[in-house]
């Protein structure tokens, strides 16, 4: 290929002697790897981030007339602060809230050091799998079935009352007892995977050793494999807390609707006065609320694997 | 050489992942029907090559060629290579026709024609009853086989094997290396294979490129780079060597001399470009072990030392003797039962002509 | 004294198992029960409460709109987490991690708020209340989890296999059927049927958006609205081991068992 010097300007020579075809060629091979990447991430982009960003918006614009109108405005927060039933629900929630993850930690912890520790291991898989197995059920049908069980005319209040126990129905069902209840069930198996998940990491020469200097059970478990297994502890506590704080079928199915909670109170906004500003300003508090949970919970693990050094 | 005369050409090939160079301007030109071999130690990034080759991996920098043919941008479904994986890579959900029959089916050929190339592939290669058989079903050498007649069936202009004897019991190894020499020869197609088997290296190829750290270090054919290394690293990589720093010091007596400061004066048969090597300062000289004999009669003129023995090895068919000398160590190597004992002071010697000059 | 502490253990294991299972247990029971309450003693046996099932327009209804929307949720879960899957298998990039937690994020957030948001969302384009913004709903969190379960299936799969296809004549999209697609179904059957389970039981973000074509959870829980029916027993019932076996099905094919995951 002859070349004829005068005709060429620097680019044309620049052009040719870099070989543009394999180039380019080279250039656009490495990014057909990424395209399968882009629908999923489109589709999210669009129905997923947008519509997020978007309910941000509209909390702090009105609604009027079932309408929402671009009025910048921070109404919607000052009712959620000073509605005394919002305030009442809010509380409430938290309550359940917390209460609900202490009793998932009592009654999953055993559980899963027993798991861990007393369990042949040819038995362990199994007992996952039991367990897990009615996690994916559906939750709606699994809260229903305990109004058969807590109910007045329900299974408990029936063999207390044939055992001659009580006398008159105990009035679980349709208080938020029953609703602890109800999402205890679902809960102490995530808190269970959790534990069991950093629990059966911690090596047990750790504590044969403690055991080797003398230390009981008991204080095998508090000094040893407590701060080990924090890791499983902190995750656990923090899908617990966000599924109690949001939770909206226990409250609802078990708890009954006359001592309500927040995240009936987002459903109230939403489904019944269509007030869409001031749903979205109390989602956005139930975020504000998980976020500063998360942020307790972090450094908590920060100081914690600190001790553990 | 015209450029339509290489089956593939590397010109400039450079291949960087990130900060790494695993290739470093590489050029090379390989003629038709030639088995060539990319030679070196692990991480010298022969595999690299063999699949910039291949188009498994798209070079950074460089042009690669094949049959004239500018391939760099081309994805190896679009070149005329095939490669033979280093596990051979065997597709497990399909059995030993759909692996075979897979380039064919690709290509569009009817399944009954790919049946009957099939058969006959495997027939050729000793394997007639395979065609139904599951990939986890056969041996090592039945695998190899197998994904030698999947390549090969596509009848490609340049057949790339990634250390092909690697995954094979050292009996079959030596087999195989006869077998894939005499393969090659057969078909009268290049065949590029990469190994770190120095062995395997020069008993199949015609050619030998020896890389290092991602650059070609020699190319040539077995013999000339067994004793006419051009490198240190060549020198020591293609077998035991001795290596004695010199200083040139330029015809004497009629022959060429070199001279070590402990060891004294050597004689070597000049090559052509002695005055380039000889003005380069740290100069060394090779003697490969089983060119060195022990003399009884000192002549002038010859190449002698002498030492005491230091070690004595018995090596089936020869003797490895190591004899210490001033401040180093010796190697060489005699046939037959060992002769000396260590402690026994000995005069060794070769000729001129079998030592050489490396800058 | 071990021995003694070890029973104590067992016989913890087998409570909470009780406590588990009993809701379960209790209302497949019941479903079978003559009486309008889960009262003891036992009224009768009876299969009217499925019967019943058969003949509820509503509930057949409801089923008929689970079934089209959860299929439909798998299918496109599965081809996009695919897509999806197969890129971050071929190649990794900077800002992997922040991606990967942004597109698991619909999976951590309270979905009540999803629900919330989508329903403000759709209505703006007027595309709420059918089974299409129910489908769109579900497929947010259900397509980035089949891409982590199809992703670990397709990390085990050496690249090698591919590029073989490559090298002897299959260009790009040849491969992936050829040789990737087939290599991994177990992990898109699984991301399949744990996808299909999820949706076929989410009941708060179909709530929000579907309007009057009701999913079958939105219809249970109408009907747990307007009081106490046996008829809820027997659906349940049928719920309960359908879920199950599905998800069992699907956590064993995919592998490793999923942890800590959220439904």
């Amino acid at each position: 290929m002859p070349f004829d010097p005068i005709k060429m300007d620097r680019t044309t020579v620049q052009k040719e002697l870099k070989f543009p075809a394999a180039g380019f060629a080279r250039k656009l091979r490495g990014y057909k790897d990424f395209l399968g990447l882009l629908p999923i991430t489109g589709f999210e982009i669009f129905f997923y981030l947008i519509p997020l960003v978007f309910l941000m918006i509209i909390s702090f614009w009105m609604t009027k007339n079932y309408k929402v109108i671009p009025v910048w405005n921070l109404h919607n927060y000052w009712v959620v602060v000073s509605d005394p039933a919002i305030r009442m629900a809010f509380f409430r929630s938290l309550d359940i809230t917390l209460t609900t993850l202490l009793l998932t930690v009592l009654v999953a912890y055993p559980f899963a050091y027993a798991l861990v520790f007393k369990v042949p291991s040819r038995y362990r898989q199994l007992i996952l799998i039991a367990i897990i197995a009615p996690f994916w059920t559906n939750y709606l049908v699994r809260a229903y079935s305990w109004q058969l069980i807590l109910g007045g005319n329900g299974l408990i209040n029936h063999l207390l009352g044939a055992a001659g126990i009580i006398e008159a129905p105990l009035n679980i069902l349709y208080t938020h007892v029953a609703t602890r209840i109800g999402l205890l069930h679902f809960l102490v198996t995530v808190m269970v995977l959790n534990l069991y998940g950093s629990m059966d990491n911690i090596d047990r020469s750790l504590i044969e050793a403690a055991q080797d200097l003398g230390a009981g059970p008991l204080r095998t478990f508090l000094h040893v494999i407590l701060p080990l297994s924090f890791q499983g502890l902190a995750t656990g506590t923090v899908f617990v807390f966000i599924f109690c704080f949001t939770d909206f079928i226990a409250p609802s199915v078990l708890g009954g609707g006359t001592r309500p909670v927040f995240s009936q109170k987002v459903v109230d906004a939403a489904q019944w006065t269509a007030n869409y500003s001031l749903a979205s300003a109390l989602s956005m508090v139930m975020i504000l609320v998980i976020a500063v949970f998360l942020l307790v919970v972090f450094r908590l693990i920060k100081a914690g694997t600190r001790g553990e050094k | 050489m015209d450029l339509r005369e290489c089956d593939v050409e590397l010109d400039h090939v450079s291949k960087k992942f990130g900060n790494i160079v695993a290739v470093d301007d590489v050029s090379l030109k390989v003629r038709p029907d030639t088995f060539l071999t990319f030679l070196g130690p692990s991480g010298c990034g022969k595999t690299t090559t063999l699949r910039l080759i291949g188009g498994l991996e798209t070079p950074t920098e460089g042009k690669v060629l094949i049959k004239g043919r500018d391939v760099t941008g081309l994805p190896p479904y679009k070149r005329e290579t095939n490669l033979v994986f280093q596990d051979f890579a065997l597709f497990p959900h399909m059995n030993v026709l759909g692996n075979i029959g897979f380039g064919l089916r690709m290509r569009g050929v009817d399944r009954g024609e790919i049946r009957k190339r099939v058969q006959k592939a495997l027939e050729m290669v000793g394997l007639p009853e395979a065609m139904y058989r599951k990939t986890n079903q056969l041996s090592g050498g039945q695998r190899q086989r197998v994904a030698l007649c999947r390549a090969l069936i596509l009848e490609p202009a340049v057949l790339l094997l990634d250390e092909p004897l690697g995954a094979l019991d050292a009996k079959i190894r030596k087999q195989m290396q006869v077998e894939l020499k005499n393969l090659q020869r057969k078909l009268g197609r290049t065949f590029i294979s990469v190994t770190h088997d120095q062995e395997e290296a020069m008993t199949m190829s015609d050619e030998i490129a020896i890389m290092n750290q991602g650059r070609i270090e020699q190319v040539g054919d077995p013999h000339t780079v067994y004793n006419k290394p051009v490198s240190r690293f060549v020198a020591s990589f293609l077998g035991e060597c001795n290596l004695i720093e010199v200083e040139v010091l330029g015809p004497q007596l009629g022959k060429f001399a070199v001279r070590n400061s402990h060891l004294g004066t050597f004689f070597f048969h000049p090559e052509k470009d002695w005055e380039n090597k000889a003005s380069q300062k740290n100069t060394c000289i090779m003697v490969r072990p089983e060119h060195i004999t022990v003399t009884e009669n000192i002549q002038d003129g010859m190449n002698v030392i002498n030492g005491t023995i230091k070690t004595v090895s018995f090596k089936g068919s020869a003797t490895e003797y190591v004899l210490a000398v001033d401040s180093m160590d010796v190697k060489f190597q005699i046939q037959g039962k060992s002769q000396y004992k260590p402690e026994d002071k000995v005069s060794i010697s070769w000729r001129p002509e079998d030592c050489h000059l490396i800058p | 004294m071990k021995r003694f502490s070890n029973q104590v253990f067992y016989g913890y294991i087998a409570l909470l198992f009780l406590f588990l299972f009993l809701p379960i247990g209790t209302i497949i029971v019941f479903s079978f029960n003559t009486d309008k309450f889960a009262s003891l003693p036992w009224k009768g046996f009876t299969l009217r409460w499925y019967e019943n099932l058969f003949y509820d327009r509503g509930i057949l209804d409801a089923l008929k709109n689970s079934l089209i929307v959860s299929l439909s949720v798998a299918g496109s879960s599965c081809l996009l987490g695919f897509m999806g899957a197969y890129s971050l298998y071929r190649k990794t990039f900077r800002f992997q991690n922040a991606y990967l937690a942004f597109m698991i994020s619909p999976l951590a957030i309270p979905w009540i708020i999803l629900g919330l948001c989508l329903l403000v969302f759709l209505t703006r384009f007027d595309l709420e209340g059918s089974l299409l913004s129910v489908w769109i709903s579900h497929t947010i969190f259900a397509a980035p989890f089949a891409m982590l379960i199809i992703k670990a299936r397709l990390s085990g799969i050496p690249p090698q296999y591919e590029e073989a296809g490559w090298d002897l004549g299959a260009n790009r999209l040849r491969a992936i059927w050829h040789i990737v697609l087939p290599l991994s179904w177990p992990g898109i059957t699984a991301a399949f049927l744990l996808t299909f389970t999820i949706s076929f039981d989410e009941f708060i973000i179909a709530w929000f958006v579907c309007g009057f074509k009701a999913t079958l959870p939105v219809k249970i829980w109408a009907m747990i609205r307007s009081g106490l029916n046996p008829t809820i027993n027997a659906l349940g019932s049928v719920i309960f081991v359908f879920s199950m076996a599905l998800a069992i099905t699907g956590t064993l094919l995919s592998g490793t068992g999923k942890r800590g995951e959220r439904t």
